[in-house]
């Protein structure tokens, strides 16, 4: 490249290979606000970078340069690519805090009027399906408890059993401390049917079950398979929904059930193999300390914990906008909101039985 | 030197335990545009992703540039094809004008001014501008396949793959796509290897057409040698569009 009494010369190749070097070069000069005239006389072949270089060439120049000794076939292809400088289209402007907050609070509003409409249509949907199974899909209840219940048995089971030893391990160390061995038993039951139970269950049931709720609607939802339900006139809630529901409802007792029965085996290894109690006292001692009201609080806590799960991961799994990414936000997303609303629940059922 | 860009010997490619494509012997010439045609099924898709290495091949060669596409020379010829896939594969996470730039910042050292210029150029040349800036889900299907075309391009390929540009596209939109096809072969001597069923377009554009029946090829020739094959399925095919 050679710049002389206002004409650039330029020669070879124009292309994505050499243009780098050309422009550091042609930015680095002076005179390069100069140039009235390009002469390609000696340019073999150009490409799209090429010719993104010569518009860089003609918008510096004060003075609207023009090509000269190019051949047709050169200029067709600049032609072709050749763009004016076209402003890039601005950035939204970032809201600010009270925008956000207000957007935030909005938001939040109209998720929690739009999930009690859903709740409603479950709900609705569910009683009538109770009454007539005629729209029922064969199968799919049971399809979905072996989803639910069924195959998470293994890790239901497996992280009761440990959650059972944890507890059982860090009191047992105190009550030996005060002579109380005796007491591991009340503390392992109440705590295991009450509280770890039905919790670590939901919580474990949000992640791998509520999570493929989300995810399963959301797909559909992209793929307009919710939308060729609904022009068949079929109720995708009905249709889809409400067997997740029923067996959700079907499992979450009995999942509760194994899980406080493996920690209160957990307690009674730890009780019979580190504290030297009988099993058979730690068995008496449970059996009068808990009462038929800890168990019922229990599994009614564990059917209002499913519902919570359901309702959030199929809430936003019809909420979905764009593509794949938007599957996997929802998907997150309904994976925390539930996780929470289940903490928050078991706080306000806490609460409720205190009272 | 060889004038074929592309030659096939003998492939065949499975799936499972169905044979999709049988003996198949493609010679492609460079600077050309090649059409393959055939019904729904026939392996027009997985002929194109044979070539492009994303389709495991049961039996035969590939060599494109003169080199196989089995050997670990030709990921760098990679570089110099462009694909234009059926539901466009756009990134949905990144904007459009952003999914034009991954190739360009990848595989080149150019300057972002001179990349922006190129980003725009290629969005105006399938009549995108001002929609650089959205995202994939904001746009229309067709919108979609156009900004595919558009990131197929970046780095202006040798050889160009497209899996049913047209598909989707107005007529007005899908002539003014066949007819920046022709400019890219013209100016650029751009190869291409076309998936299309729109025949208003194979009309347009096509130099060779290849028909494929039943993982077979049917027929090898030029748009006026196939009008007037007196193959059954080739006469149905025709008449039926």
């Amino acid at each position: 490249m050679e710049i002389s009494k206002k004409t650039i010369y330029l020669e070879d190749n124009l292309t994505k290979e050499t243009v780098k070097n050309l422009y550091t070069n042609f930015k680095e000069r002076p005179d390069n606000i100069n140039i009235q005239k390009i002469d390609l006389n000696l340019v073999q072949t150009i490409d799209s970078a090429g010719v993104a270089f010569l518009d860089i060439i003609k918008d510096t120049s004060h003075y609207q340069p023009v090509l000269i000794n190019a051949d047709q076939n050169l200029l067709d292809t600049i032609d072709t690519f050749s763009v004016k400088s076209e402003k890039i289209p601005e950035k939204k402007r970032r809201p600010g805090f009270f925008e956000n907050f207000g957007d935030s609070f909005l938001n939040s509003t109209n998720s929690f009027v739009a999930s009690l409409y859903l709740t409603a249509d479950i709900f609705y949907w569910t009683l009538r399906d109770l009454f007539s199974s005629k729209h029922r899909r064969e199968g799919s209840i049971i399809q979905q408890s072996i989803l639910i219940g069924v195959n998470a048995v293994g890790i239901i089971g497996l992280l009761s059993f440990i959650i059972g030893l944890i507890l059982a391990f860090q009191s047992s160390a105190q009550l030996r401390q005060i002579g109380a061995n005796i007491y591991i038993a009340d503390l392992i039951g109440i705590s295991m049917v009450r509280e770890m139970g039905p919790m670590m269950t939901a919580i474990i049931v949000a992640g791998r079950s509520g999570s493929a709720f989300a995810s399963e609607i959301a797909t559909m939802k992209i793929s307009e398979e919710l939308d060729a339900l609904r022009t068949m006139s079929i109720n995708p809630i009905r249709f889809l929904v409400v067997p997740k529901f029923i067996a959700i409802t079907i499992c979450m007792p009995l999942l509760v059930t194994l899980a406080t029965f493996l920690g209160i085996i957990a307690g009674l290894l730890v009780a019979v193999y580190y504290l030297n109690l009988s099993a058979v006292s730690y068995i008496n001692e449970m059996f009068n300390f808990l009462t038929i009201k800890d168990e019922i609080i229990g599994l009614s806590k564990s059917i209002f914990f499913a519902w919570v799960i359901v309702i959030i991961g199929v809430y936003f799994g019809f909420k979905v906008t764009g593509g794949a990414e938007g599957v996997g936000k929802v998907t997150t997303k309904s994976v925390v909101v539930a996780i929470f609303a289940v903490i928050v629940l078991d706080a306000l059922f806490s609460l409720f039985y205190l009272i | 030197m060889n004038s074929n860009l592309i030659n096939i010997n003998n492939l065949s490619v499975n799936y499972g335990k169905t044979t999709v494509l049988e003996d198949i012997n493609i010679s492609i010439p460079r600077g050309e545009i090649t059409v393959i045609l055939g019904g729904s099924g026939c392996g027009k898709t997985t002929l194109l992703k044979s070539m492009l290495k994303l389709q495991p091949l049961a039996a035969g060669s590939i060599k494109i540039f003169n080199r196989n596409i089995k050997s670990s020379e030709f990921n760098q010829e990679l570089k110099k094809i462009g694909m234009v896939f059926q539901n466009g594969a756009l990134l949905n996470s990144i904007t459009v004008r952003n999914n034009i730039s991954i190739p360009l910042k990848h595989h080149t050292n150019l300057p972002d001014e001179i990349i922006d210029r190129i980003i725009i150029s290629k969005l105006k040349l399938v009549n995108l501008e001002g929609a650089g800036h959205l995202l994939p889900a904001e746009l229309s299907g067709g919108m979609k396949k156009r900004a595919a075309v558009a990131r197929a391009i970046a780095l202006d390929p040798v050889l160009l793959f497209c899996d049913e540009p047209s598909a989707g596209l107005d007529p007005i939109t899908s002539a003014s796509l066949d007819n920046l096809l022709i400019k890219l072969k013209q100016q650029l001597d751009m190869t291409m290897v076309i998936v299309t069923h729109e025949l208003a377009s194979v009309r347009r554009i096509a130099d060779n057409i290849i028909f494929l029946h039943e993982g077979k090829i049917l027929f090898q020739g030029s748009y006026n040698e196939i009008q007037n094959s007196d193959n059954r399925h080739i006469q149905e095919f025709f008449s039926s569009n």
